[in-house]
This record gives C-alpha cells, sequence and structure tokens, in this order.
C-alpha cells in the first residue's frame, strides 16, 4: 500500500514539474501555439493608451515613422529601430510608429515574439496592421492575441488613423470589410487629416478586385490625405486611379529605408529616409 | 538554473518509479513477437510536437534505433485554438554506455520528427486561390530535427511484473525547419532563439 501511495506521489510530482515546466520559455509545444504572456498581449490598446497619454493639440506638429514588411530581416529591423530612436532624439521628435504589415514570414508566434522584442525598444508607441503572411496558419489568432483586432481607428490631434485588413487572399469572407472602413471614415469633415493603413494595396493584384473601384471610391470621396500600404516591397507615392488621392506604399525595411510623415496642421509631408 | 534543477528532478523521479527491487523469481517466457507490434510506448513533454505527445514505436537493431509514433496535443490557451499533431519520430543511439547494476546512458543521440498538424488552418499543398508559389513552404508538414540524452534501467520488482522491461527518461534539445531557416539568415538570431527543451519517457514491453 505504502508503494502505491509513494507511486501516486510520484506521479503527482512529475505533473506539477510539467506544470512548472509550463511557464518556461524553453519548452515550445508547437510552431503553432497561440500562449502569450500578459506582457505580450493586447499591444495596440496599451500604445493607444500611451499615444493618448501623449495629450496632442490639433495645432502641435505632429511625425510619425512608418515601416513595413520587416519578415525574416531581423538584422535590418534592429537597424531601423535604432535609426527611428536617434532621428528622433537628433533631428524631429516622432510621436509614433507604424508598421505597414508582414511583421512575419509563416505566421508563427515565436516570430511574433522576436520583432517585438526589438520593436519594443522603439522610444515612441508602435502600432502594426496585419499582413498576409502574418495570417498564415494561426497568425490571425496570434495577431488578435498579441495586438487585437485587425480593423481598428483612433484619433490623434484631430488626426483619424482607420487601420484596415486588407489581405483579401487569407480570408475565406471578403476582406477588406468595407462596411467597417465606411463607418470608420464617416464624420470625417470633423478631422483635419484622414490616414488609411493597410498592408495590400488597392491596386495591387491581392486585392479583392471586385472591392477595388469602391475603396477608391471611398478614399476619393472623403478626401482622405493618404492611403498608406506596404506588401509591394518597393516604395511608390502617386495617383494611381488618377483621381487626385495619394497613395503611399512604404518599402521593406530590407531596402534599409523608413519614412517619416509630417503633419502641421492640414499639410502633410513626407520624407523617405535611408538608414 | 530553475530549468536545470527541474530537468533533474524528472530524471530521478522517472528513473526511480519501480523503486527497489522486489526480491522474487520471474519466469521468462520467451516469446518471439510478430515484427509489428511496437515494442515501447513513448510519453512527452514540449519539443514542437505537442504540449504532451503519447504513442507506440519500436526499439530496433539492440535499440540503436528507436522508431515511434506519437500524438500530440496542444491546449488552446487564451486563443482557444488547441493544436493536434500525428508525429513520425527517428532517434539513432550514437553513444551508449552500458553499466552493470542495470543502468545504461544514451549519452549522445539524435534524430528527427516529421509532424503533421490538422486543421484548415493548415496546408499542405498550397490552396488554388493563391497564385503559383505564393507561399514556399507547407504548414501541416514540419521537420523536427533534435538532440537528445537518456538515461535507462532495466526494471525489477511490480513494474518488472506488468511487463515492462526497461524504462528511460531522456531530456531533447530540438528545433524546427522554419526556425532554422530564420536564423541561417539573421545575426540578430541565436541559437537559444530557436531551440527548445523535451522531456519524456519511455517504457519498453
Amino acid at each position: 500500500m505504502s508503494r502505491l501511495i509513494s507511486y501516486w506521489r510520484r506521479i503527482f510530482l512529475l505533473s506539477f514539474c510539467c506544470l512548472l515546466l509550463t511557464s518556461c520559455d524553453y519548452f515550445d509545444f508547437s510552431p503553432y501555439q497561440v500562449n502569450l504572456k500578459e506582457e505580450q498581449r493586447n499591444l495596440n490598446k496599451k500604445n493607444l493608451d500611451r499615444i493618448a497619454a501623449l495629450k496632442l493639440q490639433p495645432e502641435d506638429t505632429l511625425r510619425f515613422a512608418l515601416i513595413s514588411d520587416n519578415q525574416r530581416f531581423y538584422d535590418e529591423l534592429e537597424d531601423v529601430v535604432k535609426a527611428i530612436n536617434t532621428y528622433s532624439d537628433q533631428v524631429n521628435p516622432i510621436s509614433f510608429a507604424f508598421n505597414c504589415g508582414d511583421l512575419t514570414d509563416f505566421g508563427l508566434q515565436e516570430e511574433y515574439v522576436w520583432q517585438l522584442n526589438r520593436t519594443q525598444k522603439l522610444k515612441m508607441p508602435y502600432l502594426p496592421v496585419i499582413g498576409n503572411h502574418d495570417c498564415v496558419a494561426n497568425g490571425v489568432k496570434i495577431y488578435e492575441a498579441m495586438y487585437g483586432p485587425m480593423d481598428f481607428s483612433f484619433v490623434v490631434a484631430g488626426n483619424k488613423f482607420i487601420f484596415l485588413n486588407t489581405n483579401a487572399l487569407e480570408f475565406d469572407y471578403p476582406v477588406p470589410d468595407m462596411n467597417y472602413l465606411r463607418e470608420a471614415i464617416s464624420g470625417n469633415s470633423e478631422y483635419q487629416n484622414t490616414f488609411v493603413i493597410s498592408h495590400v494595396p488597392p491596386f495591387d493584384t491581392d486585392f479583392d478586385k471586385n472591392l477595388t473601384p469602391e475603396y477608391a471610391q471611398i478614399i476619393h470621396s472623403n478626401k482622405v490625405t493618404y492611403s498608406i500600404h506596404g506588401h509591394q516591397h518597393s516604395f511608390r507615392y502617386g495617383q494611381p486611379f488618377n483621381d487626385g488621392q495619394n497613395y503611399l506604399v512604404v518599402d521593406t525595411i530590407q531596402n534599409r529605408s523608413f519614412i517619416v510623415v509630417t503633419v502641421i496642421g492640414k499639410q502633410v509631408s513626407f520624407e523617405r529616409i535611408k538608414f | 538554473m530553475k530549468i536545470i534543477y527541474l530537468i533533474w528532478t524528472w530524471f530521478t523521479l522517472l528513473v526511480s518509479i519501480n523503486g527497489t527491487a522486489w526480491a522474487q523469481d520471474t519466469q521468462l517466457i520467451a516469446v518471439k513477437r510478430k515484427w509489428y507490434i511496437p515494442n515501447q510506448a513513448t510519453l512527452q513533454f514540449a519539443g514542437n510536437i505537442g504540449f504532451v505527445s503519447a504513442g507506440l514505436g519500436y526499439s530496433l537493431r539492440q535499440d540503436k534505433i528507436n522508431l515511434d509514433f506519437l500524438y500530440g496535443f496542444t491546449p488552446g490557451f487564451e486563443a482557444q485554438t488547441s493544436i493536434h499533431t500525428l508525429t513520425g519520430k527517428f532517434t539513432y543511439t550514437a553513444w551508449n554506455k552500458q553499466y552493470t547494476s542495470g543502468y545504461n546512458w544514451e549519452i549522445l543521440q539524435f534524430g528527427s520528427s516529421i509532424s503533421y498538424s490538422f486543421g484548415p488552418q493548415f496546408y499542405t499543398a498550397l490552396p488554388k486561390h493563391y497564385p503559383d508559389g505564393y507561399y514556399f513552404w507547407t504548414t501541416s508538414f514540419r521537420l523536427v530535427p533534435f538532440m537528445s540524452t537518456a538515461l535507462g534501467k532495466t526494471t525489477s520488482g511490480k513494474l518488472a511484473e506488468t511487463g515492462i522491461k526497461r524504462v528511460k527518461a531522456y531530456l531533447e534539445v530540438g528545433t524546427h525547419d522554419l526556425a532554422v531557416l530564420s536564423i541561417v539568415t539573421n545575426k540578430a538570431l541565436n541559437p537559444w532563439d530557436i531551440v527548445s527543451f523535451a522531456v519524456g519517457s519511455k517504457f519498453m514491453f
């Protein structure tokens, strides 16, 4: 009998051992696991609170940095983080930074964590939009756990920012959610500028072409300042629909450049910076 | 330090499960086993093939080669997306030391698993709606290479009566193909970023 007890005690100790190991970083259960620590969750909300705490006013000069498609370029990611911090300290202060998507290559949690550990070194709040690579396998669940909803919007100093999931190939329902875009953009006359940030540009073959005309029409009729994108891996700026609307495609960081947008009232300009 | 302590505890607990010798003579009846009947059961914690995985396998060539087939379960945690994985695992023992007391230490083993994860979010061939070569890798299959070390002991007493002849505890360090691909092109990542430990036990019958 006593042997039996000690046997169960051992089993219990083994399970306890297992539980302790669960909390340890060096044990991966699956490449596709979604098991984030508390400090790695819900980061968009946390960063939006940080932006709100800046208490930026419409008359203030607003600057934000744009990077895109860091994917499997961790060396370049470390460099761009340093370059943005240096720019903010020594040239012009940057209030926050956006990533135009493809934070990861394979949509794996460990990649999400690798890029997070590096982008957390940015001195300003950082908000990423979801890219198509970030959706692969359990990627969407990881994005939602780490950052929050894929479509979201916020107002800073009288400027409206709308983040939109445009990765149409990754979903079995129509993407982008045009109802969300219409609703978020409505009443934009109250704002001095509106920016829409999404990964796949509406003129890309990976965009849902049934939705391209409607997207362009919404951008045009609401006088969006810039429709900002990534995905194409090379910088582009122009009016692809010849309707007077400006579309900006941000370089992959592999090309070692980032963009700084400066907003002074209704005057908006950008600068492409090599690092 | 915590990890090393925990791993050591795991080893001692597993290897000592059958306790001290139970003085009793058991008559051995040699039965020739059919080749396809498995001769070992495995239980593993972590290692990229499941939170826990369990299965049956074969010890071949005087235990120099192990072939195991495991089912692994990973709970959903906060995203409620649990993962079911089937794994074929090949282990080769490169360096083994026998001790007279019935213990042996397989100092260095290495091998690789091929895992298959189930679910609509995983594909083997790229779904048709993507342009050709849009993603170059498959998400359902993963190659999981590893190195391991194992401590084995011939059973005695009550445990031996159940038909389990030997027990083994092993510690594994491994990674997976996509993580290897990430590290080879980046100085910013180091081996600690991609390795993952696993502990397990084998019961040979």
